[in-house]
Formats: C-alpha cells, sequence, structure tokens
C-alpha cells in the first residue's frame, strides 16, 4: 500500500465502496487482497481456449444431472 | 480420554436407540431429557449452543412418543433429538447465522434439511453455534471438548464440539471449503461434505453459492450414513439439487471394503503436515491396507488452479451476498469478516468467468486421476487444534513451515469444494496431547456409499470412535 498514492487510495475506497478506511485497516485489507492475488494468481496458468465458454460449466452440470435422472 | 460409559443413552449409535424407541425400551422424552441435563452440564465451558429448544424439544418429544405407541412409527429418526448449525433457518426458532445483526430473527420457514428431518419425527434440541456468517474457521467462543485451551474450528465448530461433549448426538454443519471437516478433525468426530447437489442448501444462509454443502457431523459414520439417508435429495427450492435415486446408505455400510482400491496422494496433500497426523494418517492407510484394500499412488492435478479458484470465488461470492447487508450493517461485522468480505470486492470479472470456464476442467483432470481407485486417502487437516486465541491470519507451523491459519486449514478440504467430491473426514488417532487427528476419505460424484463403507470399516477396525473426549466439570 505505502507504493499507492493517497488520492488513488481513496479513489480505490470511494470505487469500491469500502467500508474501513482507516489507515490500519486498508493496510491489512491491502496485504489480504495481495496474499489472495498471489494465491488467484495460479488460475492464468490454466490452459483456455476461445472455445472455452463460461457456459461450460453449467453444461457440465446439466450432463451430470442427465447421467441419472431416476426420481427417488 | 475416556472409554464410552457402558448404558449410556447418549452415547449409542443413532441406529441402537432408534431400536430401543421403537420397541418402547427407551422414550424421547427420557432422551431429550438426558442431553438437556449434559448441556446443563457442559455448556459453561463449550459453548457449543447459541439457543436451546428445550420446551420445545420436550413437546416434540411427547408428540413423537404417543405416535410411536400408536404405532405410526416413522422411521430411524423417529423421536431422536438432531441439533443444528445456526446458519440453517428453523421456523419461530431464533436464527443468528452467527452475527449481531440477526440476534433477533426468527425464520418464517425451516429450511428444506429441517422439514425433512421433521418429517423424519426428528426433534430439533437447539441450534450449534458458528463463526460469523460461517466466514471462518474458529467458531467463538465455543471450545474444543478434548481440550478447553484449544478451538473446535469451523465454521461449524458447535456442532462438532457438541458432539465431542456428548450434548447433542446428531448434528447437521454446512461447508464452503472445510466447515463440516475441519472441526470433525479437531473435535474427533465424523463429518460429511457430501457431492455438490445431493443435498439441499435452501434456507442456509449462503455463504458462496458454487461451494456451499450441508451435511451431518456425528458421532459414528453409519449415523452420518441414517442422516444422509433422510437429507438427501432432489428439492426445487435448490437448482444445484440432482433428482437421482438415492442408495440405501446404512444398508450399504455392510459391504465389504475387500479390493477396493484407494489412491494416496504424491503431490501436495502430505506436504507441509505436522509429523504426528502424518504418522497417525499413514498408520490409518495400513490399517485399510491391511483390510484387504489396495493402496495406490497418485498425483493430483491442476492443485495450484484450484486452489486459486477457491481463493477467488469464496470471497468474491460473500461479498456479492453480503454487499447489501454490508452496506448498512459494516459496523456490526466482525473485524476479519469485514476484510474477507471486502477483499472480494477486489476480485475482478475477468477472473471470475476464467474460474467458470476451468472449473469443469480441473473436476474432469481430478477425475481422471481417481480412474482407477474407488477413494482417495489423505490428512483431513494438517494441524491438530490450535489453541484459543488464534486468529483468522495467525501464523500457524507445521515442521517449520509457516501459514496463516485460515489459508493452513482449507488446504485439502477446499479442492473438494470447488470440484464437488463427496468427502468424510474420520479420527484416525490422536496426538501425544491427546489431541484428535482426522482423515480425510474423498469418493467420486454421488459415491457417498464407498466414502461411509470405508469410514465404517475403519471405525470397526480400530475401535477409535469409542473414545471419547472427557470434559472437565
Amino acid at each position: 500500500m505505502k507504493h499507492l498514492s493517497k488520492e488513488l487510495v481513496e479513489n480505490i475506497v470511494k470505487l469500491l465502496d469500502l467500508k474501513v478506511t482507516d489507515k490500519k485497516s486498508l493496510k491489512d485489507l491491502f496485504e489480504l487482497v495481495q496474499a489472495n492475488y498471489s494465491i488467484i494468481k495460479a488460475i492464468e496458468d490454466t490452459m483456455l481456449t476461445p472455445s472455452d465458454d463460461p457456459m461450460l460449466y453449467v453444461r457440465y452440470l446439466q450432463e451430470a444431472e442427465n447421467g441419472d435422472n431416476e426420481e427417488r | 480420554m475416556v472409554t464410552m460409559k457402558n448404558g449410556s443413552l447418549l452415547y449409542e449409535r443413532l441406529t441402537a436407540l432408534a431400536s430401543k424407541i421403537h420397541e418402547g425400551e427407551v422414550s424421547p422424552w427420557d432422551l431429550v431429557n438426558a442431553l438437556l441435563e449434559r448441556i446443563e452440564e457442559t455448556e459453561d465451558k463449550i459453548k457449543a449452543y447459541v439457543t436451546v429448544t428445550g420446551e420445545e424439544a420436550r413437546r416434540a418429544a411427547g408428540k413423537a412418543e404417543k405416535e410411536i405407541q400408536r404405532g405410526q412409527y416413522r422411521g430411524l429418526l423417529h423421536g431422536i433429538p438432531v441439533s443444528l448449525k445456526d446458519l440453517i433457518d428453523t421456523k419461530g426458532v431464533k436464527t443468528t447465522y452467527g452475527s449481531r445483526i440477526f440476534r433477533e430473527n426468527f425464520p418464517n420457514e425451516d429450511a428444506t434439511v429441517v422439514k425433512k428431518l421433521k418429517e423424519a419425527g426428528a426433534i430439533i434440541l437447539g441450534k450449534t453455534n458458528t463463526h460469523e456468517f460461517a466466514l471462518g474457521a474458529i467458531t467463538p467462543p465455543t471450545r474444543n471438548p478434548w481440550s478447553l485451551d484449544r478451538i473446535p474450528g469451523g465454521s461449524s465448530g458447535g456442532s462438532a464440539a457438541a458432539i465431542a461433549a456428548g450434548s447433542a448426538l446428531t448434528t447437521l454443519g454446512t461447508d464452503t471449503g472445510g466447515s463440516i471437516r475441519i472441526p470433525s478433525s479437531y473435535c474427533g468426530v465424523v463429518g460429511l461434505k457430501p457431492t455438490y447437489g445431493l443435498v439441499s442448501r435452501a434456507s442456509v444462509f449462503p455463504v458462496s453459492w458454487s461451494l456451499d454443502h450441508v451435511g451431518p457431523i456425528t458421532r459414528y459414520v453409519e449415523d452420518t450414513a441414517v442422516m444422509l439417508q433422510f437429507i438427501a435429495g432432489y428439492d426445487e427450492k435448490d437448482p444445484a439439487t440432482r433428482k437421482r435415486k438415492i442408495p440405501d446408505y446404512v444398508a450399504e455400510l455392510q459391504d465389504s471394503v475387500d479390493g477396493l482400491r484407494a489412491g494416496v496422494p504424491r503431490n501436495y496433500f502430505f506436504e507441509h503436515v505436522d509429523h504426528e497426523v502424518l504418522s497417525a494418517v499413514r498408520q490409518a492407510i495400513k490399517v485399510l491396507e491391511r483390510s484387504g484394500m489396495s493402496i495406490l499412488e497418485l498425483t493430483v492435478p491442476a492443485i495450484d488452479g484450484i486452489m486459486g479458484a477457491y481463493t477467488a470465488l469464496e470471497p468474491a461470492e460473500a461479498a456479492a451476498n453480503h454487499r447489501r447487508i454490508y452496506a448498512e450493517h459494516a459496523h456490526e461485522y466482525m473485524y476479519e469478516t469485514k476484510l474477507s468480505i471486502e477483499a472480494g470486492f477486489f476480485v475482478s470479472a475477468t477472473q471470475y468467468i476464467d474460474i467458470l470456464r476451468a472449473r469443469p476442467k480441473w473436476t474432469a483432470q481430478v477425475l481422471e486421476a481417481m480412474k482407477d481407485v474407488d477413494v482417495m486417502l489423505t490428512p483431513s487437516q494438517p494441524i491438530v487444534a490450535p489453541k484459543t486465541g488464534v486468529e483468522c491470519w495467525s501464523e500457524v507451523f507445521m515442521e517449520g513451515y509457516k501459514e496463516e491459519y485460515e489459508r493452513a486449514v482449507v488446504r485439502f478440504t477446499a479442492p473438494f469444494n470447488l470440484t464437488g467430491l463427496p468427502a468424510l473426514s474420520i479420527c484416525c488417532g490422536f496426538n501425544s496431547d491427546n489431541l484428535p487427528i482426522g482423515l480425510q476419505i474423498i469418493g467420486k460424484p454421488f459415491q457417498e456409499s464407498t466414502v461411509l463403507r470405508v469410514g465404517h470399516y475403519y471405525e470397526q477396525a480400530t475401535g477409535r470412535h469409542r473414545w471419547l473426549a472427557q470434559v472437565p466439570l
């Protein structure tokens, strides 16, 4: 956070409608976000092609459902 | 540590109690009173409950007793008291979601799982503590019955602690990244996160829609099978649930495990684990191998992507869910919950969409890795229950490896929330401080019967389930 200007931090707080606004809380929040990002970044390494449509997940669930459609 | 008291109703298997209730040897009234007495004895130390519905439970017990006497016996849960995590709506009974904001919340209807339990004749005994909005794995102020200076884990910490303390016969919890299996491991009890879509989450306060599951926390694997039998199945109010035939989970426990194949990951799941946990889990695997199960090594693929996706999805969906309540009541949230929610506001739409695109691929890759096995075996947790005072972002240590508590506890559990696979935690031993250690048994989608069968065999073979926490009174 120390690399961010005061103005930028204020803009982030406003844009995301953050409720934690004091310096200590923002420091804790930005550290958490940064730590999360270091883990989230791994999704960028996943091989995705333009045909990998986000609706794939919905279809995946539908196919799983159609696989066994017998009522109790 | 004490062995089971002979004849104590509170430590009997549900099937044994059901048989006694059906035969008139035990009355639901006596059972409810015995539990209320135990709650009275233990609650000032354990603090497992938010609300105890003693009078309502006594009334329901009287009604159940009359029905059974009239020959209207409904089945294994008829007259059995059940305790519910306070994230699950109960009609007319205070349901706080672990939050001060909902301290006077009395829902207008029961969650689907509660309706199913009541239709089966179960008696609601009370609501158990959860971490605030289930957004953490500590569950203050609940204590661990194995050692009162330890936390029970969370977020379903009240349910697991109540089972360990003998102040509940059977319970329900919820699990978004491990919230059933973490406290089950720390409290030495049994917890099942079923396959995504097997059990309805309707009228259960959401943490993260695509990761949330409802499941039992019990003393015995057989009790988990009984509970699952009654709560599983399609619900039009939960779009994730599937129309499937529900197996006879209790009957299928008796099938042999001889010939089953278990995969033990050679990567990730045995790294950065406390040495006593590792030793107990390796011993448990040997027990299963001696039963005739084949043990095969396998590699779990895409684990970095899966954990990256979990780390983005959970706060992003929680932030979307809380946005409106949070806008008005931010000052009433705990500090760490605030940070968790606000961190969700930083997850980008492109990241979220990429996760949707990659998620079926990762799940398919994990299932491909499991193609030659029936189940996978891992530690439930890398550590035993930490001491009270630990905070969400406190550092914990595993053989010199340092990690934040909230990241360490989901490391072995969250992958199966993201892939939706069924995962069971059972007690597989104790460390030198007499703290329980959990073994995680993971299955293929909707193969709960196989997972439960392996857990049941382990319990029967070792008798571990007969060891009980001794709550100092």
